[in-house]
């Protein structure tokens, strides 16, 4: 079961929340601290996924095999995927989920490039919290996958 | 957008001949045209405001700026590289920005008739698919087949007239805006798409000028994205 939907910018920002509740209801979540907690998490995770792993070079960068895919808590699991851009992408399930990567990749490479960046409308830089554009909020975007969500098997 | 031009069309007749431009230079990224494409309106907007700021355009000239991605493209409020709200100021609807872009398709329709025709008469000669351009009708089929082929890949869905000069093409899903969802709704998508349309219709007009055909081309949306040329024309079918 998915519980919950995340984008992040490269500036740390939240861009993009949804929040499935159980059956059909979708809310968008106000509470903007979980969405902080949870960027901090995964943050501090990515760091130390690059930390732990071997590195022969003084890049900074974690070596590929080595990033951070999803963490797992007693009834949530986290999954992660960073673009090369610095967006971040966060489903969060029941542990019954082992691997949401495709669906990650398919909501970033389908769905936010098509409504985001094709999207002459859209921003691609998001501006402080209290504008208008501080989020993706084009109804496009926000349909499209959704529905792509909850046409998952995995989803209920 | 793309340039993609029937492929072995008339390989038969002009084999001697070197390969024909718009046959050869076919590979345009059509996500970077479209790119661009988006950028008419809000550098059309940037302009307008610079030039009604007599300020800034004095200072302008022996300027050497760094480009960053927080310094401003203008002096419109919070536009930032990346942003959209260039698109909310007030100037959007203004005469001058609409005038300028369709100034810039205008000067592409004249161009783009040039480049189709002269291969549309060296096919016409050598019994190619060349076809004969004779009245206005043929004109506005050029545009729906030619021209929309050229520029879209695709032809006009629906052609109409009232054979007293006043034409209707319908294109059902116009490449150009097809994209665009603005976070504020269906009624601010169609808003910020009107301004983009004055570019295709530039485009129209400056086809039918390089015919000699002195047209009216306004567009409008009908249903987005469903798009809707008026053409106005004085003369009678």
């Amino acid at each position: 079961m998915i519980h919950s939907f995340f984008i992040f910018d490269r500036h740390c920002n939240c861009i993009y929340s949804r929040e499935y509740t159980n059956g059909d209801a979708i809310n968008k979540t106000n509470d903007s601290d979980t969405a902080k907690l949870l960027f901090g998490i995964l943050y501090s995770l990515k760091n130390i996924s690059g930390k732990l792993a071997h590195t022969n070079d003084d890049s900074g960068f974690a070596p590929s095999n080595n990033t951070l895919k999803s963490f797992t808590l007693g009834t949530y699991r986290a999954h992660y995927l960073e673009s090369m851009t610095g967006l971040k992408f966060i489903l969060v399930s029941d542990t019954h989920i082992d691997n949401l990567q495709p669906v990650l990749w398919e909501l970033y490479s389908t769905h936010y490039l098509k409504n985001v960046v094709h999207n002459g409308l859209s921003p691609v830089e998001f501006l402080a919290e209290n504008d208008p554009y501080s989020k993706i909020s084009n109804h496009n975007f926000i349909v499209q996958s959704d529905a792509y969500i909850q046409s998952l098997p995995v989803y209920r | 957008m793309s340039s993609t031009a029937g492929p072995g069309s008339g390989t038969t007749s002009s084999s001697e001949e070197a390969p024909d431009i718009l046959d050869t230079q076919s590979y345009v990224n059509a996500a970077s045209l479209q790119f661009l494409l988006q950028e008419l309106v809000p550098t059309s907007i940037r302009v307008s405001h610079k030039l009604a700021d007599t300020n800034t355009l004095l200072s302008l000239a022996d300027k050497d700026e760094t480009s960053t991605i927080d310094k401003p493209l203008s002096s419109i409020p919070n536009d930032l590289p990346g942003t959209v709200n260039v698109l909310d100021l007030a100037a959007l609807d203004q005469d001058d920005v609409s005038l300028r872009v369709e100034a810039y398709g205008y000067t592409l329709g004249l161009k783009l008739a040039e480049l189709l025709l002269y291969k549309n008469t060296r096919f016409a000669g050598t019994g190619g698919p060349g076809s004969k351009i004779v009245d206005i009708l043929d004109i506005m089929k050029f545009v729906c087949r030619d021209v929309w082929k050229c520029l879209y890949n695709k032809q006009m869905d629906n052609l109409r007239t009232n054979h007293r000069g006043t034409f209707v093409l319908v294109d059902n899903n116009y490449k150009l805006i097809s994209s665009l969802s603005s976070p504020k709704g269906i009624h601010d998508t169609v808003s910020k798409a009107k301004v983009h349309l004055w570019f295709p219709c530039g485009i129209i007009r400056g086809i039918l000028k390089s015919f000699g055909v002195d047209g009216n081309v306004t567009a409008e949306i009908t249903q987005f994205p469903v798009v809707t040329f008026n053409i106005y024309t004085s003369i009678n079918n």
